[in-house]
């Protein structure tokens, strides 16, 4: 698949999955967060805070982050947010079905006339 | 646990909004330096990274309310702005919302009040235990067809052989009415006692509100007793609990008072203005004597449907009567207790009741369609607010809340306002229907559930009208679209001007609805008055004369009496007396022509009256041909009469009808016609039956010895008539009253009450309807005047006559206008048709009513979409120019 030249709009419950397994590396704050999806998509997800920060209150309402204020290596004060333990449960289940719905999906797109 | 974290979050989130929104706004702030942050140290300056990192944020309030949209508490907090906005909103504009207030709590308020009349009037199930299971034995001769069956008195006797039908009835009660002297508070009145057997309150589940019912030897104890109805209790006692044990004067004879029964009793037995309730002392009742005739209330079997019921009676009578010839047969027909539905006279009252429920529905539905046109226009004038919000970032759903809220809030003040209204309509309806009409007699009207849900359903449909249609309107894609385009000068979207001509339409159709219905009832009121009375009515005037039943109960005592009082009358210079039913008074009974087929023998209803032969002479009926009977033929009772010339047309066209026979009931002789005399109006003149009438001597009725009716004719005033007549009685025997004494004149107003009434409800509601429609006419096309004022400038400017002016503002109201006429009569067409029978020689399809209703019509709205035209007129271009 070739990389677009406009970052591409990610659908809200993948959101949510990328949020967490990035917060399953490290704590982070929101900046950090959408830099470090910026910087691992190799610049394919381009996440903006009107969408990043709805879906980080939508994490925290549900149990799955958790945030509180610290101080940030040039000496600002952040939120960070952590997994907690519902968080990681999740993580742990929402991968097992993309891997899931992934291999099926790769399956039907590979998929050629003699085989169907 | 995600459940309890996510009300516990939301709740911390509502209690500490504003740290919230602060750590939000930290939030936020942090994000940005670190972007900027990160811009510098790959090289930017220090202004070309803030510039971009603002770029790529986009709108941070837009940002804070979609974050602020996860919890479920922002419904909470966003409900709470949008209601305290459109309170602020409305306080602004405080014609709009005093206009909308008013319209929706008038239309629900009087919904509701209407809604609990016809509810207690037709539906709500008897005040009674099991009320589906309570019926009413009526005899019955049959006689070939159902027609001509009849029904006929039954004695105690008669009802005894229906105990004895154990598998049918689980109890039978019977009861008497009769009219007697009571001894009031007030003094001696005539007023209906009811004499019920000991079981009658525990057959229909009927409880004492104060002391107790009825027990079994009460009926033959020598202490005699008597329960007062609620209503006798309130206007006669005040509601005093010490009535107990004290004693009331009835028929001379003193009772002890046991205990007071609800007025709900009076729906099964008494009526409307029974005072007392009496022990039936059966043993007046057994035996081969007892020839008083009781009415009958059976309950069914538990288990057992009126149908199954009736045929167990069909049965039982083959039993019971078997060695009867059919047409001799004492047969039983069962009716449900609650007949409501059943009578004609009911019947025409719930019809009228129907159309006014509908009529108010009307009017409710006008009024709805005014306010969103007026929401519409609110929203309409606020097209910029919605431009400046969209463009903040408010989301659609977020648009559409606000403007739903404020309806919603427009709607729930209208509603309080409504439930103001009702109760206290409804408090003081009955004092205002008439009392014949008996129609609340066994419910009062109250706001109970059943009326608070129809004030709910009506509420909902306000909600949809007034609230959804307009909200949706905000969020529709052109109107959001097209603020950008200028609304001042493109006017509304075309899909808002077809939505507001369709309301406008659809109010002009319903509006020329309620008009044309009540135009109807004015048209046939109108001929009820000037229906002629077909005899000499003025300066004749009418009473009954009753004799207390104790010591005078035989006809020879009573006779003396009677003879003495009319000679003395007539010995007053001025007056002559007759005794007999006013004309507008009269018994009923069924036409039978003698030697016709039975099919054609079943014949109309017909009033019957008993009279002397001078009863022409005095009431000034004309006599068309042959004779009225003699003084000997009355006398001896001689079975000849009169008949009305319209008798005499329906059943012996193209002959003469002198010398036939007919008869009025199959317990009575065959009469010879010897006259025929002019038709008259009787006081059932406007019913569709009982337009003949008839003429025979007293003596064949089986008349009442103690009581007689009075007629007289007077050169003198008709008050001092009266004064004289009851004087005159009371100098011949103490004891004897005169009651109902009035000119007979009087006697049509009776008739006209009903007819009165639902026509000034009619009426009113019409009025109501109109005066909103125009209303609402006037300050649509006023609005359109003020939203095309540019337009019109820049055309007077440019040389516009006034009269091209008119023209096109007019157009865009008159159109929906004419299109609702049109369907307004339509629909006039086919509904006036459910009032044919509440109308008196007018039908349905009255032209010069329907002329006159639509000629007022386009007055009306034409005279409401002209006058805003006139400022329209004088618009000065200068100043419209400037404004923009």
């Amino acid at each position: 698949m070739a990389p677009e030249s406009k970052p591409s709009e990610l659908i809200q419950g993948t959101l949510h999955m990328l949020i967490l397994r990035t917060l399953a590396l490290e704590p982070l704050h929101g900046y950090g967060i959408g830099l470090r999806l910026e910087q691992i998509s190799q610049g394919v997800f381009k996440v903006n805070a009107g969408s990043l920060f709805p879906a980080l209150r939508r994490l925290e309402r549900g149990g799955l982050i958790k945030g509180d204020w610290r101080v940030t290596e040039n000496g600002r004060k952040a939120k960070y947010y952590t997994l907690t333990t519902p968080g990681r449960a999740a993580l742990r289940r929402e991968t097992r079905d993309w891997e899931v719905q992934t291999t099926a999906i790769a399956k039907i797109m590979n998929a050629t006339l003699g085989e169907s | 646990m995600r459940l309890f974290s996510r009300v516990f979050s939301g709740l911390r989130a509502l209690v500490s909004r504003e740290r919230v929104e602060r750590e939000l706004d930290e939030e936020l702030l942090a994000y940005l330096d670190a972007s900027v942050a990160q811009k510098i140290a790959a090289g930017l300056s220090r202004d070309e990274a803030v510039r971009q990192a603002r770029l790529e944020f986009g709108s941070v309030e837009a940002a804070k309310d979609r974050v602020r949209d996860v919890g479920w508490e922002s419904v909470v907090v966003s409900g709470w702005q949008d209601i305290s906005y459109a309170v602020r909103g409305l306080l602004r504009a405080p014609a709009y919302g005093f206009t909308a207030i008013a319209m929706l709590g008038l239309g629900i308020g009087a919904n509701a009040a209407i809604f609990s009349i016809v509810d207690a009037a037709m539906f709500k199930p008897l005040p009674y235990r099991d009320p589906g299971q309570l019926v009413v034995i009526r005899q019955v001769l049959r006689r070939g067809t159902a027609e001509e069956s009849f029904q006929i008195g039954m004695t105690w006797n008669q009802v005894d052989r229906w105990r004895n039908e154990p598998q049918m009835f689980a109890g039978i009660a019977t009861y008497t009415a009769h009219r007697v002297p009571v001894d009031g508070p007030t003094g001696r009145n005539q007023r209906f006692v009811s004499l019920v057997s000991t079981d009658m309150a525990g057959l229909l589940g009927v409880r004492p509100i104060l002391g107790r019912g009825f027990v079994a030897d009460d009926g033959e104890s020598n202490a005699p007793v008597a329960m007062l109805s609620e209503s006798y209790w309130s206007s006669a006692f005040r509601r005093d609990p010490g009535v107990l044990g004290r004693t009331i004067g009835l028929d001379g004879r003193q009772y002890t008072i046991v205990g007071v029964m609800p007025s709900a009793l009076r729906w099964g037995v008494g009526g409307g203005d029974v005072v007392a309730w009496l022990p039936l002392d059966e043993r007046s009742l057994r035996g081969p004597h007892g020839q008083v005739f009781v009415g009958a209330i059976a309950r069914l079997r538990p288990g057992l449907t009126l149908e199954s019921a009736t045929a167990e009676m069909a049965r039982a009578i083959e039993r019971v009567e078997g060695g009867v010839p059919a047409d001799r047969r004492y047969a039983a027909d069962l009716m449900p207790l609650d007949a409501r539905t059943m009578y004609d006279a009911m019947n025409k009252t719930r019809r009228a009741l129907t159309a006014l429920l509908a009529a108010i529905g009307f009017v409710f539905l006008i009024g709805c369609a005014n306010v969103a046109n007026l929401v519409l226009a609110r929203v309409l004038d606020r097209q910029r607010e919605i431009a400046v919000r969209a463009a903040l970032g408010a989301s659609r759903p977020r648009l559409f809340r606000q403007f739903f809220t404020e309806g919603i809030v427009v709607v729930v003040t209208g509603a309080f306002c409504a439930a103001v209204l009702a109760i206290w309509t409804v408090q003081a309806v009955p004092q205002l229907v008439p009392d014949q009409l008996q129609l609340f007699d066994a419910n009062a009207p109250i706001i109970d559930a059943r009326t608070s849900i129809f004030g709910l359903a009506a509420m909902v449909v306000a909600v949809i009208v007034c609230c959804l249609i307009p909200a949706l309107r905000v969020v529709a894609r052109d109107m959001t679209g097209l603020l950008e385009a200028g609304l001042r000068i493109a006017g509304p979207p075309r899909s808002v001007r077809r939505l507001r001509a369709t309301l406008q339409a659809g109010q002009v159709a319903l509006t020329l609805v309620l008009l044309t219905g009540a135009g109807l009832l004015t048209t046939s009121f109108v001929r009820m008055i000037d229906t002629q009375a077909g005899y000499d009515v003025d300066r004749l005037v009418t009473g009954t004369i009753t004799l207390p039943r104790q010591g005078h109960a035989s006809p020879e005592n009573s006779g003396a009496f009677f003879e003495s009082v009319l000679s003395r009358v007539n010995a007053v210079p001025g007056l002559r007396a007759t005794y007999g039913p006013a004309p507008a008074n009269s018994r009923s009974g069924r036409f039978v022509p003698f030697g016709r087929d039975l099919e054609h023998a079943s014949g109309g209803a017909l009033s019957i009256y008993f009279v002397a032969p001078d009863y022409f002479a005095i009431t000034g009926i004309p006599m068309k041909s042959g004779r009225m009977f003699d003084s000997r033929e009355a006398s001896a009772g001689a079975p000849v009469g009169v008949i009305d010339e319209r008798a005499a047309a329906l059943y012996w066209p193209g002959q003469s009808a002198i010398g036939q026979r007919f008869r009025y009931s199959p317990y009575d002789p065959w009469v010879t016609v010897i006259g025929i005399a002019g038709h008259i109006k009787t006081h059932w003149f406007a019913e569709s039956n009982g337009t003949i009438q008839v003429w025979v001597p007293t003596r064949l009725s089986r008349f009442t010895p103690v009581q007689r009716p009075i007629l007289i004719r007077t050169d003198r005033d008709l008050a001092w008539t009266l004064v004289v007549i009851g004087s005159t009685i009371k100098a011949v025997d103490r004891d004897a009253e005169f009651e109902d004494g009035s000119p007979v004149s009087d006697l049509y107003e009776d008739v006209l009450k009903e007819p009165r009434f639902f026509l000034t409800l009619m009426t009113l509601f019409a009025g109501l309807a109109l005066l909103t429609a125009s209303v609402g006419l006037y300050g649509l096309v006023n609005y359109g005047v003020a939203q095309r004022a540019r337009e019109i400038g820049v055309r007077i400017a440019l040389g516009a006559s006034a009269r091209s002016i008119v023209h096109l503002v007019m157009r865009d109201a008159l159109i929906p206008v004419a299109l609702g006429i049109v369907f307004g009569i339509g629909a006039s067409w086919w509904l006036s048709r459910a009032l044919s029978s509440l109308l008196y020689e007018v039908t349905p399809h009255d032209p010069s009513t329907f002329v006159l209703v639509t000629t007022l019509m386009v007055l009306v709205v034409g005279v409401a979409a002209y006058l805003p035209t006139r400022v329209a007129t004088r618009i000065d271009p200068i100043l419209t120019l400037r404004a923009e």
